[in-house]
């Protein structure tokens, strides 16, 4: 496979993590209409490329931070909040994993 | 000591968790030594790979509350990422067990190292040098030897040279430092080029790690014996790593379980390659806030598809310059020992040592490093390494 093939898988990842990076630095707590909006953009990508269970995890954490927006702060929403986020950070760690190896074993085989 | 851990790593998810809710701009002096309470009771329960995972999160935390450059938000990200995961995954086990449900993997998350042991005698010859810097903590070198003796015949061992990090520190000035329990007393440079013996050296054999300095009973024999007279490296002991597209992809199918704790890059084998050429060179990362890294495609012997990945730190200026030149005149490069590892969709190759006309070389150091090198070294002996 073309360097630029992986290259453009690893981009999508690379399209996600300064978006993440950035509501760690900040905190879900001051979550924007603006960063939501950014999610919201980010999602579709996802939905675009076909990565269904970044995609799903990402909408659930959406639907969290809707209600956060609207002011239903508990103490069960802020967990399930931060919850979500780890979980995608740990999805995209293990698909980061799971593309090199499928990625390097199809250029094996064509030997 | 299962109930205290579980108690120790119901706190630790709790404080990743509210982390990650109220971000880094909230956190304090005292917020930070949270982590170190939980490193004291973490380190006593000897989960090792915990207390690994939480230093490191300590160290970014402080850096940012100093508003040091050295902060990495990826690093950060990664470390608080792997804390939360550990923590859970140890509240899962212990719920297993109280459940009388199987447990496995139980000491692989633990991090127990296996036992180091005395190894009675080496015969060691140095194959691959690198210069490493951890995360603005340590610098220094990591010597590859091939073994050619007993029950590790044909393994390559490892020697971490540490120190404490300071800039501007060469580790090429580490050469010229004395070689530890060297008998006659030598300076490090002298084992580059021959075959040596040792006795009573601690040694983590299922890592590959030993250990010249940690043991006052161990020796280093620099002097020719019968097995080191042949002071050219024979390069064909460098043939089992000569790997083709077939063996690797055994590799990756026997060895790589998908774990949430991998790193991004993974060691998986050392490699032997012959009759290399880069027909390439291009940097990854050079627009996002992170290391640069130079990638040159290789054409070799083999065919598959390999990929040298050298990060652009200062430690590794020799190298890329080396790769550079390889590129630009085209050179055909005899041989090359490097560490091979998965990373980005890639093959990746981490140069050890270039094998040109028969004859060994380091790549990574500087070809003369006896220049006035006076105040390095009285700061290499003012710190004993770990």
């Amino acid at each position: 496979m073309e360097h630029n093939n992986a290259e453009a898988i690893f981009s999508v990842f690379d399209s996600i993590k300064p978006h993440l990076n950035e509501i760690l630095i900040k905190g879900i707590e001051s979550v924007s209409q603006e960063d939501y909006n950014k999610i919201i953009n980010l999602k579709n990508n996802l939905e675009n490329m076909h990565m269904n269970i970044l995609n799903k995890k990402l909408t659930s954490f959406i639907a969290k931070i809707d209600q956060l927006l609207q002011g239903n702060v508990t103490n069960d929403l802020k967990q399930d909040l931060a919850i979500y986020i780890l979980h995608i950070i740990t999805i995209i760690r293990m698909f980061e994993r799971i593309m090199t190896l499928e990625i390097v074993k199809k250029d094996l085989q064509k030997e | 000591m299962k109930i205290q851990l579980e108690k120790v790593c119901e706190q630790i998810k709790k404080y990743c968790e509210n982390l990650t809710y109220k971000g880094l701009n909230l956190v304090t002096q005292e917020r930070i030594r949270e982590i170190e309470f939980f490193l004291q009771n973490i380190s006593q329960l000897e989960s090792f790979r915990l207390a690994t995972s939480l230093r490191y999160l300590h160290v970014e935390l402080k850096r940012f509350l100093d508003n040091s450059p050295a902060f990495n938000i990826e690093r950060y990200v990664f470390f608080l990422s792997n804390c939360w995961l550990q923590s859970r995954a140890f509240i899962s086990f212990i719920e297993a067990q109280k459940n009388n449900k199987k447990v496995e993997f139980f000491d692989k998350l633990m991090g127990k190292l296996s036992e180091t042991e005395i190894m009675s005698r080496f015969l060691l010859r140095v194959t691959g040098i690198e210069k490493i810097v951890l995360e603005g903590t340590m610098i220094g070198l990591i010597f590859y030897f091939m073994s050619l003796f007993g029950k590790t015949r044909g393994a390559i061992l490892k020697w971490n040279l540490m120190y404490p990090y300071k800039k501007g520190f060469n580790p090429d000035v580490l050469f010229q430092t004395a070689l530890p329990n060297s008998e006659p007393p030598c300076a490090i440079e002298k084992i580059l080029s021959i075959y040596f013996e040792t006795e009573n050296i601690p040694t983590a054999i299922k890592e590959g790690n030993i250990f010249l300095e940690k043991n006052p009973d161990s020796k280093v024999f620099v002097e020719e014996t019968a097995e080191s007279v042949e002071d050219v490296f024979s390069i064909s002991k460098l043939e089992k790593f000569y790997f083709d597209s077939g063996e690797i992809y055994k590799m990756l199918r026997k060895d790589h379980d998908i774990t949430p704790f991998d790193l991004p890059a993974s060691f998986l084998d050392y490699i032997y390659i012959k009759q290399a050429h880069v027909v390439g060179s291009y940097k990854e990362g050079e627009d996002k806030k992170k290391t640069p890294v130079n990638i040159y495609p290789l054409d070799h012997e083999k065919k598959y598809p390999l990929f040298v990945r050298i990060p652009e730190k200062d430690i590794n200026k020799n190298l890329i310059t080396k790769f550079d030149d390889f590129y630009k005149k085209s050179t055909k490069i005899d041989g090359l020992f490097c560490k091979l590892i998965l990373e980005r969709g890639q093959l990746g190759l981490f140069p050890l040592s270039v094998i040109d006309n028969n004859h060994i070389n380091f790549p990574s150091i500087s070809q003369v490093h006896t220049l006035d090198n006076r105040e390095y070294l009285k700061q290499v002996y003012k710190v004993k390494p770990k």
